[in-house]
């Protein structure tokens, strides 16, 4: 080999250990699937032959991943802890890929190129982005070896040498127990072209030129060698199926039936242009700038098989950009696999070429036509302007996460981990909000159950996989469809027995708050701590999963064992050959005859100026005032990101109020849109001004909130000066009350909890009875194909009462057909003798065992109270609510008369007929907040109540409270609970339509009222 | 335990151990009486085959904490069993079953009865809240224990003492039956604690409590605080209610809802809930923006209305004047002028409609220092129009030209 090929080679094993090493250290962390790992990792440390996890998704197998890296870092855990192991296996690995690339690179193209092609294998944006953003060790490591394997494979077959086979097979063993993946589609992306290569170059050999090879003379060859890939084949095969035996079994015994999760990998990227800069133009990155010179090299006879598995790749990888993807691969596993894996391999693929391009351009054939063509100074702009692209590329990749945060900010898990761990907390499951990636991490620092997960593929309650949603934590990302599924979770968490959860997003407070969970704390990191009362703990058994010793026992002992035996086996036939290089190795150097030079510098220049002009394009086209839409995106998109500032510097110069006067005038607007909500959409119709230049704009724009879509209507005038379009200042709610101070008398309740400071003993004098609550009417009840339950409760004690409500729906036969709680269409806090009409939705039917009928027939309700402390906001009225005849709205006005600001207020509208039967029950959220001694009104429409059929009336029997028939309570209270006394004094809308309305008030924390 | 399991491993691996014989041990155990008292008993004697002094007797302890082998030891030609402390400490029924071999040679039965009460008294109250003069009853458990922790004996007297709020102590006595003694305490009329404390013999239990709470809140009537009678919807009526009692003359609970409900021309308009503090609620309601007259009523839910409060609300704008201005296209709206001759206060509203045949356009604009102006779009249809301005219960209408 030659010296600067060796020296390159040993520059690329330090440059990729000094570049990827040390800013992994600041990296890994970010990345999306680093924690993850961690987490398994932390299993095998705590319980090497344990298959069972209960710590997600209420359990699952182990054995659903292949354990090498995990087992690794478990082990150097007990040295240097979890992350500690996972950056010391990481820098291993490392050096094992930018190996690998050599050697594999040294088969293709001679030893220069290959030693160009591990320098820029440092420098790999695909690589990067698999390492610094994705944080996929398991997979790395797979290609690593895959990489490493190949040249063993090659050795075996071109030149008749077993022990290669030996090596080979081992490392392919080793592998499948990292990432079985890679070995699957590694076989024929990878070994196929690298086995086809040996049968060439035998050919070559044979034949005695590689330009005489003609298709009979590769037949022939094959026929010849093909026993020995046969067995070879047979062998790998064997080997993937013991090697993780019990993930096979897993994945055969316990199929994954799931909705598909949607992976932008998937997305036409043209059309949705972040999916094509992550998932295409960053992994290829400056490799764009010599795909003719790959292809044409690759189409060369003796590379074909590799230029098809390139071809093959390269077209998989574009996902849904074209249909070939998916009637490649059917629909089936085009919506399993993600995609970006093939752009993935397709880049390493083509880093021998890379190198080949490179050393051409630096030092060989290329550099002499550009020198003898354009002059050398063009020639060293575009080495240098290439190399600078390939490096600043690289650290773009590597420092992504400082340009565009794909993760909150890094949280300290002390204070959670400290939380769960006293008062038995850890007695309940938990959920995190808003943690992304971080949850994993926290999950492996604590002992309590999670309901979420961060491992999709093992999700086995109906709830998550009838939906397509990846995880709880990051609902709001996954729209409406996200909010749904974690709507569920929070409406029946004792189902789950979810007691808390952790808010790192306030998003999702609104949500939390009127499903009847409790703030109960903030933590020292600023993390939210809601509580849900009523929830029963775990039982002491949980059911489990087992799977026969003797897989545990493989699964325990065969991937590290493995691991040894190939570093082992390698290290000895290495040192063997040390300092001998292998003499029959037919030099493979690049034939520069036919290369089109000045094509492909064509094709840089001609991608360059394509790039340049396009950004500079599209960057004048997204100027925020260039156009009325424009303008009005960017208004909208600066309110919905908080950069108010910036909001108010699209507003006319001329007409608008000072900055102070602006922002003043906004924090005093408040509410669930300007808190608590996402911009979705904007959909604007413009008109013609009052004045010249000046356009009318009415704006729709849909808002997406922890509990359901909004849609707001905006009339904004637009001006034009210049060449950018303004925004005219508009009035902001604006009512003086005519009291400076006011004085409102207030109760406060306060529930002691242990009187006596124990740790592990609830005293039973400190247990308050469960207040008396009485079910006033209820019926199942059915809409437009939807079940539910309505009715009226009533807290007939002389506390305040916490109610839980649930419904139970039955079958003729009396089976059950679905169980769930009221949500947001109660009150779930009522004071003594206060009142609350509820609605339990039957969002799905999910019969615990199944059922011979499922239409609904009966029903019972199970209401439960207990002591409440936390003392809601009530001090707020109704007034001048009318039907508008026109419109037929219903109108009125909310009045905050307290002394709080109502940041998100709720309506729960009643429904009455004439005879004070209940109608329906539908909840109302006003867009905005009411400050203390102020009114917002509102406009709803009347509901077509007429297509509502009640399948069957609550009665003493199937109404029940605190698991005691109502009957019993109504003997022993002797309460004056005469259901023709409610509604006492309704809203009369029409003569056969009355109307309830109770405010349900969420509160701004003390330091965010104005 | 681990003797237990000692002595089990011993005899089923010793060497020595052949097959049980074939003959029947002979044995007896020798009691005088078959009643003791928890904690008494040391020592049991029993007599057996000598013959069989290599062999292994045991004395197996029956008694509801399951069986416990007890080994003895050869005085003379007795075998006397030695009853460890923690046995015989438990009071119930023992069987005893003399042993050798595997095969039973006696059996006899013991009754061990609970010593003297003593210590604490164990006490459990359910439930700790109940209503005044209803039909609730809470329940008071007591379980006096002997010095080993064991209920005392069936027929035991408990003396329960009981305070009513605002009553002297009483006395009630209750005999101990399955292991505890109970009393029914009925709810009577005043709310507040009852305490609750038993004795029996040289025990006591700790104070225990049953809140009386409150019945159902009767009628409830209002009273004005303070409120200004013009129809100034900025203002605000502040009421309040009456102490609210139940039936029985108590204070209702801190927090229980009243409803406050205003009528106008016996609609309801308004609907304001209230929440007792120290029995009584209060609620800020907002003026009207017209002259009205309110019939305001309260109630607590189940119950009936109480008595009306009536409260009439005259205009609060008595002058108004409305200029067009032709040349900047703006209806100027002032002085609006208050009762006392004041100009009425920044951000009071006003409604203006234009109305030209069946077209009706709908403003609302604010008044600044008495004051307010609005401007119409330059592209305002042209016409006569009869513009209306309505604020504070006044309204007046003139007709203006827009070119």
């Amino acid at each position: 080999m030659p010296k600067r090929a060796l020296q390159f080679y040993y520059l690329a094993l330090l440059s990729g250990l000094v570049l990827h090493g040390v800013t992994l250290v600041f990296t890994f962390e970010g990345t999306y699937d680093a924690f993850v790992h961690l987490f398994f990792a932390d299993h095998y440390a705590e319980n090497w032959f344990e298959t069972w996890d209960y710590k997600w998704y209420a359990g699952f197998t182990i054995t659903s991943y292949p354990p090498l890296v995990h087992q690794v870092i478990a082990l150097l855990s007990k040295v240097v802890g979890l992350k500690g192991g996972f950056l010391i296996w990481s820098f291993f690995i490392i050096l094992v890929f930018i190996r690998g690339v050599f050697h594999f690179s040294r088969i293709w193209v001679d030893d220069r190129a290959a030693a160009y092609a591990a320098v820029l294998a440092v420098f790999s944006t695909s690589f990067g982005e698999a390492l610094h953003i994705f944080g996929q060790l398991p997979s790395i490591t797979g290609i690593a070896l895959l990489l490493n394997a190949c040249p063993e494979l090659y050795y075996w077959l071109r030149y008749n040498q077993p022990h290669r086979l030996l090596t080979g097979l081992s490392l392919l063993a080793v592998t499948s127990t990292a990432h079985h993946v890679t070995t699957i589609f590694g076989m024929v992306f990878f070994v196929l072209p690298t086995l086809g290569l040996a049968v060439m170059n035998r050919c070559a050999a044979r034949i005695g030129s590689e330009d005489d090879i003609h298709f009979k003379d590769i037949f022939t060859e094959v026929i010849r060698v093909l026993p020995r890939v046969i067995v070879f084949g047979i062998l790998v095969i064997l080997i993937t199926v013991v090697v993780i035996f019990p993930y096979w079994y897993w994945s055969k015994s316990d199929p994954i039936a799931q909705v598909p999760i949607p992976h932008g990998s998937r997305d036409s990227y043209l059309e949705v242009l972040s999916s094509g800069l992550v998932f295409f133009l960053i992994p290829w990155g400056m490799m764009l700038f010599f795909l003719p010179f790959l292809f044409r090299e690759l189409f060369r006879k003796r590379n074909i098989f590799l230029g098809l598995s390139i071809t093959l790749a390269f077209l998989l990888g574009t996902g849904g950009t074209t249909p070939l993807p998916q009637m490649m691969l059917g629909e089936t596993a085009f919506n399993i696999l993600t995609l970006d894996r093939f752009t993935y391999w397709a880049t390493l693929l083509a880093l021998p070429f890379w190198g080949a391009f490179f050393f051409e351009l630096i030092e060989g054939s290329y550099r002499d036509y550009l020198e003898r063509r354009t002059g050398v100074f063009f020639h060293r702009f575009l080495v240098g302007t290439l190399v600078a692209g390939v490096v600043i590329s690289a650290l773009v990749v590597i420092n992504f996460q400082n340009i565009r945060a794909t993760q909150p900010a890094k949280i300290a898990i002390d204070p959670i981990v400290n939380f769960m761990a006293r008062d038995k907390h850890h007695d309940w499951r938990y959920l995190t909000l808003g943690f992304g990636d971080q949850m994993a991490w926290l999950s492996a620092n604590i002992d309590a159950l999670s309901i979420d997960g961060n491992y999709h593929s093992v999700r086995r309650l109906p709830e998550m996989t009838s939906r397509a949603v990846e995880r709880l934590e990051n609902a709001k990302y996954l729209g409406m469809e996200g909010i749904n599924s974690l709507q569920e979770f929070l409406t029946i968490p004792e189902k789950y027995r979810l007691k808390f959860i952790f808010s790192n997003d306030k998003f999702y407070d609104p949500l939390l708050f009127f499903a009847g969970w409790n703030k109960v704390q903030q933590l020292e990191n600023n993390i939210v701590v809601w509580e849900k009362p009523d929830i029963p703990t775990l039982p002491s058994v949980l059911p489990r999963k087992n799977i026969p010793i003797y897989q545990r026992l493989m699964w325990g002992l065969i991937p590290v064992s493995c691991l040894i035996l190939a570093l082992v086996l390698n290290g000895w036939f290495s040192m063997r050959s040390f300092g001998q290089e292998s003499s029959s190795r037919m030099a493979t150097v690049l034939a520069t005859k036919g290369q089109y030079w000045g094509v492909y510098t064509l094709w840089l220049l001609g991608l360059a100026v394509g790039i340049a002009g396009f950004s500079a394009y599209k960057g004048y086209q997204n100027l925020d005032q260039v156009s009325p839409q424009n303008v009005i995106d960017a208004y909208f998109n600066r309110l919905d990101f908080k950069d108010f500032p910036k909001a108010y510097t699209y507003f006319n110069p001329d007409t608008r109020p000072s900055l102070d006067q602006y922002l003043m005038e906004l924090s005093l607007e408040g509410g669930i849109l300007s808190s608590y909500a996402k911009l979705d959409a904007l959909r604007t119709t413009y008109q013609k001004g009052d004045h010249p230049g000046e356009l009318k704009a009415e704006i729709e724009a849909s808002w997406l909130t922890a509990l359901h879509y909004y849609q707001t209507k905006h009339t904004i005038t637009l001006t034009q000066r210049g060449l950018f379009w303004y925004i005219e200042p508009f009035q902001l709610e604006k009512r003086t009350p005519p009291d400076q101070f006011v004085r409102i008398p207030a109760i406060d309740f306060f529930s002691q909890g242990k009187r006596k400071a124990l740790a592990d003993k609830v005293e039973k004098r400190d247990i308050l009875d469960r207040p008396d609550f009485y079910i006033l009417s209820a019926a199942l009840v059915e809409r437009s194909g939807q079940y539910a339950v309505i009715g009226e409760a009533i807290n007939t004690d002389n506390d305040p009462g916490y109610l839980t409500l649930e419904a139970v729906m039955y079958n003729r036969q009396g089976q059950e057909l679905a169980r769930y709680n009221a949500r947001d269409a109660i009150s779930h806090m009522l004071y003594p003798k206060e009142s609350t009409t509820f609605r339990v939705d039957f969002t799905a039917l999910r019969p615990p065992v199944p059922v011979t009928d499922s239409v609904p027939h009966s029903f019972v309700v199970f209401a439960r109270s207990m002591v409440a402390a936390e003392g809601y906001y009530k001090n707020t009225g109704l007034q001048q609510v009318r039907v508008d005849s026109n419109t037929q709205h219903m109108q009125g006005e909310v009045i905050n008369y307290g002394a709080r600001q109502i940041i998100v207020p709720q309506l729960l509208l009643s429904y009455y007929r004439p005879d004070r039967k209940l109608l329906w029950v539908e909840p109302l959220y006003l867009s905005g907040g009411i400050r203390p001694q102020r009114q917002k009104a509102f406009d709803h429409p009347l509901p077509d109540l007429g297509d509502i059929r009640v399948i069957q009336w609550g009665n003493d029997d199937n109404l029940r409270i605190n698991g005691v028939p109502r009957q019993e309570y109504r003997q022993t209270l002797q309460i004056p609970l005469d259901v023709q006394r409610y509604p006492a004094a309704p809203f009369i809308l029409k003569d056969d339509l009355w109307v309830n309305i109770k405010v349900i008030a969420q509160m701004a924390a003390l330091s965010d009222e104005s | 335990m681990l003797i237990y399991i000692a002595l089990l491993v011993n005899l089923a691996c010793s060497a020595d151990s052949p097959a049980p014989d074939s003959a029947t041990p002979q044995g007896r155990i020798l009691l005088t009486d078959s009643l003791f008292q928890a904690g008494i008993l040391t020592s049991i004697y029993a007599r057996a085959d000598t013959a069989r002094a290599d062999k292994s007797w045991l004395l197996i302890w029956s008694d509801a904490l399951g069986d416990t082998p007890v080994t003895g030891s050869w005085r003379n030609d007795t075998l006397v069993f030695s009853i460890p402390r923690n046995l015989c400490s438990h009071s119930g029924r023992v069987q005893l079953s003399l042993t050798s071999g595997g095969q039973v040679a006696d059996q006899r039965f013991l009754q061990l009865t609970p010593a003297a009460p003593e210590g604490v008294v164990e006490t459990y109250v359910g439930p700790k809240t109940i209503t005044v003069s209803s039909g609730q009853r809470a329940m008071v458990v007591a379980i006096p224990k002997d010095a080993f922790g064991n209920p005392v004996a069936t027929g035991t007297v408990v003396t329960f003492s009981l305070r009513y709020p605002g009553q002297s102590i009483v006395t009630r006595e209750s005999l101990m039956d399955n292991l505890v003694s109970s009393i029914l305490i009925p709810a009577e009329e005043r709310k507040g604690q009852i305490l609750v404390g038993a004795t029996a013999g040289k025990a006591s239990s700790v104070e225990e409590g049953i809140a009386l709470t409150p019945a159902w809140p009767g009628q409830v009537s209002l009273e004005v605080e303070s409120w200004v009678p013009f129809a100034d919807p900025r203002q605000y009526v502040a009421v309040r209610t009456n102490p609210i009692v139940d039936a029985l003359g108590n204070l209702v609970a801190d927090g229980t809802l009243v409803q406050i409900v205003v009528r106008e021309q016996e609609q309801v308009v308004g609907s304001y809930p209230g929440f007792t503090s120290n029995g009584v609620a209060q609620v800020h309601l907002q003026n009207p923006n017209h002259p009205a007259d309110w019939e305001i009523t309260a109630f607590a839910n189940g119950k009936a209305e109480g008595p009306a409060l009536r409260l009439g609300f005259v205009p609060y704008v008595v002058a108004l004047a409305v200029t067009y201005l032709d040349e900047e296209k703006t209806l100027r709206i002032g002085p609006v002028k208050a009762p006392l001759g004041q100009l009425v206060t920044d951000d009071f509203p006003m409604e203006v409609t234009l109305q030209q045949q069946d077209q009706h356009y709908h403003f609302s604009v604010l008044t600044q220092d008495g004051f307010c102006s609005l401007s119409l779009p330059a592209d305002f249809p042209a016409g006569i129009y009869r513009c209306s301005v309505m604020a504070g219960g006044q309204r007046i209408s003139r007709e203006i030209y827009i070119r």
